[in-house]
């Protein structure tokens, strides 16, 4: 039973990322959305540097951020329609807020 | 497949109204079936028929309409939404308020609606504050 | 029939989530097997002795003593949340499992759907 696991947050300012990197294992996805994106920062370390689960960012949120250029590379970007299918791929979703 | 999506954050104060406006989009374009949108804590103000946010900023009540239009099944939680005051015409009355403000489109139901589309939809997906 | 997972994540009184938190999970009572798991903060929720007289918020800790009556007798909480807040299970007002990470994890994987407040 995978879960896909959201986190809106950014890892500055609260502790959902780092919660959810608690309990995350590995066959898990980690969507990092909204000011979630930050975490995936080259230079940041937010702890998803070490993960072996997939990670992925909601692209929109990247580019208007500003920071679609300067992600880590092992992220994956992706749109709305594949962030529904990430939902359809892992057979739950748990959000972090 | 069958989606349900929860909404918790307030339109303009967080992102989540965006985000799940986004994502119930795509899920239709992609054939999915909209089970229903439940909104809970500060989520119920989207059901405000107040909302007169400036001319450049996105209307995110016209898009909660759209989607009503298309017959998803926008709910607005009783208990967080008499407490915030987004009141339907029943309400209001059964209240004694002045006025009552919930936006076309939505209906206020109880958590009970939360916990079927918890379990007949096949993928519940929160859009947290 | 769908097994939920209501998890408390913040403390009481700061904002309203955790009583509404709980107000869904009593109503999920009603209709399916519901489990509950506080973590970070969420273990606040149930700490004893808590006394709103002066505060202006309601204190429905109580209501979390009422669970077994509603047929939620799954309580859990993460045991390294709940140390790190200086706290144990005896400071609670019912009994909750503490669990580790892979337990939590593991508790994760056997519902069906995780409801987050």
């Amino acid at each position: 039973m995978a879960i896909l696991h959201t986190v809106n947050q950014s890892p500055d300012r609260h502790s959902a990322l780092r919660t959810c990197l608690e309990f995350l294992t590995e066959q898990d996805g980690l969507l990092l959305l909204e000011d979630g994106v930050y975490a995936a920062l080259i230079g940041v370390r937010s702890g998803i540097e070490d993960l072996s689960a997939d990670i992925f960012i909601l692209k929109a949120d990247a580019e208007a951020r500003g920071i679609a250029g300067r992600l880590q590379q092992e992220v994956t970007l992706i749109d709305y329609a594949e962030f529904v299918d990430l939902c359809v791929t892992y057979d739950k979703v748990k959000n972090w807020s | 497949m069958k989606f349900a999506i929860v909404v918790h954050g307030a339109p303009y104060s967080s992102a989540a109204a965006q985000s799940a406006l986004r994502f119930a989009g795509a899920a239709r374009e992609r054939g999915h079936e909209l089970y229903r949108v439940f909104f809970y804590h500060d989520g119920v103000y989207n059901g405000s028929s107040l909302l007169a946010p400036p001319q450049d900023e996105p209307d995110i009540a016209a898009e909660w309409q759209a989607l009503s239009e298309q017959g998803v099944d926008l709910v607005i939680c009783v208990a967080s939404s008499l407490r915030r005051g987004v009141l339907d015409v029943d309400e209001a009355r059964r209240y004694q308020k002045s006025a009552s403000n919930l936006a076309g489109g939505f209906q206020i139901s109880g958590l009970g609606q939360l916990i079927d589309a918890a379990l007949n939809a096949d993928r519940l997906v929160t859009f947290g504050a | 029939m769908k097994r939920l997972l209501f998890v408390q994540s913040r403390a009481p009184h700061g904002s309203v989530n955790g009583q509404e938190g709980l107000d869904a999970l009593l109503a999920g009572s009603a209709f399916a097997t519901c489990s509950l798991l506080l973590l970070e903060d969420g273990v606040f929720q149930l700490l004893k002795a808590q006394d709103t007289s002066d505060s202006g918020t309601k204190n429905y800790s109580v209501s979390y003593g009422a669970l077994p009556d509603y047929g939620v007798e799954d309580l859990y909480c993460s045991a390294d949340h709940l140390v790190s807040r200086g706290l144990t299970t005896d400071d609670l007002v019912v009994p909750v499992t503490a669990l580790d990470r892979a337990g939590i994890s593991q508790l994760m994987a056997d519902h069906d759907v995780i409801l987050s407040f």
